[in-house]
């Protein structure tokens, strides 16, 4: 449990200060480009919701990067776009270069591409692979490891008994503490409009259904079969393997919130280096932790929405 | 849109019900799945020899596979790897695999539409890239796997083919794709969008895992109508222009297709084949598929 690394996203400053406080290892971050309106390197829109999820200016990196280096932080910066068209290559190379003469220390990418690409711009590249191009097998997790991956994000609806097959690849495994995106990350198009409010992630949208069905309710989360809190887990995913957590939220509306969330993975890391059992990290977050109460308990315990438990979600996995 | 040949994919159960004259319509049919191991339970040897002894091309396509189904499934498919086939695989680790046990010279490699993707793919796409310029909006919707690298990567991989769901956007990455020597297999009508590995129509019946083939022959047709907010787990209206822009879905299990059907016409440039997947689509093989 002590090596288990907790990966926050930052969009500026004051963010990363939340998150150096909530306990954060590692912190990861995106820059948007001019070349574009809304579409960017990585693989977030500029704006979410009309929330900013990158920092727009370089200057600023200075900065961040000398507060993660003051707090011994690492530095990951996102490259990860599932794809890039070739009239964009060079940009992204001078991209991502730019940020590695700022000081980052690891690049997450999202393609086999982007591997390429950067393999050919510097040798010693710490690369991360993106959820995006999260392998599924044995397989997948060797192609990555030849192509210069150092560290893998593990596809969400991967079981605990597959990561466990990974383990002797000598990678580094990373999965998603929240907001699991109900689908396969790589497999789905029905992404987030920038653009539109109304237009949000096609899996999570609630719908009618037009067709004649026995069911108890014509409206409902149909495509939803996300996983959202892996805390319950947290032992049997080191067990299993895992060194690292990455949370999802660069562009969340509300960073101390986001902080709360890290900081409570962060506190139940440290109970279980203590040896706490589950019931006794219940009982003391129930006590110390109104967003425990008020907020996780109703959405995720209470509507099961356990990565790493049998769900309905889950147990339904093919 | 002007193609020589025509492909047909769908369940094997389906085969022995179809007339000579649909049959005699596709000079190639195809078995298998592109998310779920279970649906291709029954395939056997008498599918195969069926369609070879009609002169048909045959090809099976294969889920993307999960570490816990990865080893049966392909030992359970090595049987059929004495006849001429194309394999279709749907994720990178199984193409790896595949290329690394040496196939014989009668096994071909594709690369599916799990894998294969532009912005071009997403039912609002217009919306994502309104505010684009010309010149970018026409890159991203151009292929992924249409550059140098990813090229060299397939090619390295034995794959000489890809299947893509069409559309008006596609020419320069399907003519640089034909001239480098892969093959396109175009689908035109209700295009892939999404797969989730928890099964959509398993849990809407919460029937057992693994007897549940039945459940998703037929389509469940969903209108969207409430956006979720990831932050406040909220959800807000879709105003009528909003779902009109959005479209509707169809779920087939773990299969997601966006409810819209292309013209041929509507598409002025050439593909290698051209696929009707009456798997996950409404197309009924006795009347439109022949057409």
């Amino acid at each position: 449990m002590e090596n288990l690394k907790i990966v926050a996203p930052v969009r500026s400053k004051f963010m990363m200060e939340e998150m150096i406080e909530a306990g954060a290892n590692e912190i990861y971050f995106g820059v948007s480009t001019p070349l574009f309106q809304q579409l960017s390197f990585d693989n977030k829109f500029q704006t979410v919701a009309d929330y900013p999820a990158h920092f727009s200016d370089w200057e600023e990196i200075d900065d961040i990067i000398a507060l993660a280096k003051a707090n011994n932080l690492r530095v990951i910066f996102m490259a990860n776009t599932p794809y890039i068209p070739t009239g964009f290559e060079k940009d992204y190379q001078k991209h991502v270069y730019r940020a590695l003469e700022k000081g980052v220390d690891a690049i997450t990418i999202s393609s086999i591409q982007s591997c390429h690409l950067l393999n050919s711009l510097e040798k010693n590249i710490q690369i991360i692979s993106g959820s995006q191009l999260a392998p599924v097998n044995k397989y997948g997790a060797e192609l990555l490891k030849e192509s210069g991956v150092k560290r893998i994000t593990l596809s969400q609806s991967m079981t605990l008994e597959e990561i466990y097959e990974l383990r002797d690849l000598e990678m580094e495994l990373m999965i998603t503490g929240n907001f699991g995106t109900g689908s396969m990350a790589g497999n789905c198009r029905l992404w987030e409009s920038p653009n539109n409010l109304e237009i949000g992630e096609g899996i999570r949208t609630l719908y009618r259904v037009l067709s004649p069905l026995n069911t108890h309710s014509n409206q409902q989360h149909f495509l939803d079969s996300a996983t959202d809190c892996s805390l319950c887990n947290l032992e049997d995913l080191v067990s299993a393997g895992v060194t690292a957590i990455k949370f999802l939220g660069r562009e969340a509306p509300n960073p101390v919130t986001l902080a709360m969330v890290v900081n409570m993975f962060n506190e139940w890391r440290e109970m279980g280096i203590s040896g706490l059992t589950i019931d006794q990290k219940m009982k003391i977050t129930e006590q110390e932790q109104l967003m425990w109460v008020m907020k996780w308990v109703p959405r995720f315990c209470e509507k099961c929405r356990c990565t790493y438990k049998p769900t309905a979600i889950t147990k339904t996995y093919i | 849109m002007k193609t020589p040949v025509k492909e047909l994919r769908i369940h094997h159960d389906y085969l022995f019900t179809l007339s000579d004259e649909v049959l005699d319509s596709y000079q190639i049919v195809s078995f298998g799945h592109s998310g779920c191991h279970y649906k291709m339970v029954g395939l056997e040897d008498q599918h195969i020899q069926f369609l070879l002894e009609r002169d048909k091309k045959v090809k099976i396509e294969m889920p993307i596979l999960f570490e816990a189904s990865m080893k049966r499934f392909i030992a359970e498919m090595q049987r059929f790897f004495h006849y001429e086939l194309n394999l279709i695989v749907n994720d990178w680790g199984t193409m790896r695999y595949l290329a690394q046990q040496s196939l014989p010279p009668n096994i071909s490699l594709s690369v599916g539409r799990q894998l294969i993707f532009s912005y071009g793919n997403c039912p609002w796409y217009e919306d994502i890239l309104q505010y684009e310029e010309q010149a970018t909006k026409e890159q991203f919707l151009q292929l992924n796997i249409v550059n140098p690298s990813m090229i060299r990567f397939m090619k390295e991989n034995g794959v000489t083919e890809i299947d893509v769901d069409i559309n008006i956007y596609l020419e320069n990455s399907v003519q640089l794709l034909r001239d480098e020597g892969i093959k396109v297999n175009g689908f035109l009508n209700y295009p892939l969008v999404s797969t989730s590995r928890s099964c959509h129509t398993l849990r809407l019946y919460a029937e057992q895992i693994g007897k549940c083939q039945h459940l998703c022959n037929s389509g469940i047709l969903i209108e969207p109508r409430e956006r979720w907010n990831r932050f406040e787990d909220t959800t807000i209206k879709i105003s009528r222009e909003g779902r009109e822009k959005i479209g509707n879905l169809i779920i087939y299990g773990n299969i997601v297709v966006q409810d819209m059907k292309k013209l041929n016409e509507s598409i002025p440039f050439e593909v290698d084949s051209l696929c009707d997947d009456a798997r996950f689509s409404p197309i009924l093989l006795k009347e439109e598929a022949i057409n």
